[in-house]
């Protein structure tokens, strides 16, 4: 079993290079990756991006434990998880989950569930940042 | 004693601050601050500050969580990561 979390500064760079999202020693049956992108658009106007806050080392304390307890309820062997803190541009990648599992039906089951408990428990905050803004 | 509060995100543009400082009395539970934060900023926006999770010092607190004095209490509502 593996958790991982990082939080960092501005929009998140490229994914793992597909050998290393391979990488589990023959392990993994499925690797399932889900990135959040910021949209150009909130509540009908046009932004220029979205500024998160994390109230640390809460946020990441809690992602840690959530990935645990995907891995306890959904049996899958690993969870990667990477959020943006600060602004991220419209088009950037600010949030990246990665699972990888034996089996696809486990990994996809963990992915949703962690993602509808991320955004209803853990400390992070988005708010827009309207093109203008200072 | 002095507590002192942390609102994040979208709750703390709608109160117009991020940090405030309260003096409550020896005793106090985690309820008087959403009593204080209330008072001081109303049901702003169609937020209720009656029952608004709290953490105390990083951990989820409930209403009853006795307070000491130089706690640092965050209030965890209008989360949306991802």
């Amino acid at each position: 079993m593996s958790v991982s979390v990082r939080i960092v500064d501005g929009a998140l760079g490229a994914a793992g290079e597909c050998e290393a999202l391979r990488a589990g020693e023959g392990l993994d049956g499925a690797v399932v990756v889900f990135e959040g992108i910021v949209r150009g658009e909130e509540e009908g106007r046009t932004i220029r991006g979205l500024l998160y806050e994390a109230y640390e080392p809460m946020a990441s304390r809690m992602l840690s434990e959530l990935g645990e307890a995907m891995v306890l309820e959904h049996g899958v062997r690993a969870i990667e998880v990477e959020h943006s803190r600060g602004e991220v541009a419209v088009g950037a990648c600010s949030f990246r989950l990665t699972v990888r599992s034996a089996h696809r039906a486990g990994a996809l089951r963990a992915m949703d569930a962690f993602i509808d408990r991320m955004k209803r428990d853990v400390p992070i905050w988005k708010s827009a940042v309207w093109e203008g803004d200072g | 004693m002095k507590v002192r509060v942390l609102i994040f995100g979208p709750l703390a543009r709608v109160c117009g601050a991020r940090e405030v400082v309260l003096e409550l009395p020896e005793g106090a539970t985690a309820s008087a601050v959403s009593c204080a934060l209330s008072s001081r900023f109303g049901e702003s926006a169609g937020f209720s500050w009656a029952g608004a999770r709290l953490a105390v010092n990083g951990a989820f607190a409930g209403d009853a969580h006795a307070l000491r004095d130089g706690d640092e209490v965050a209030v965890i509502e209008m989360v949306g990561g991802g």
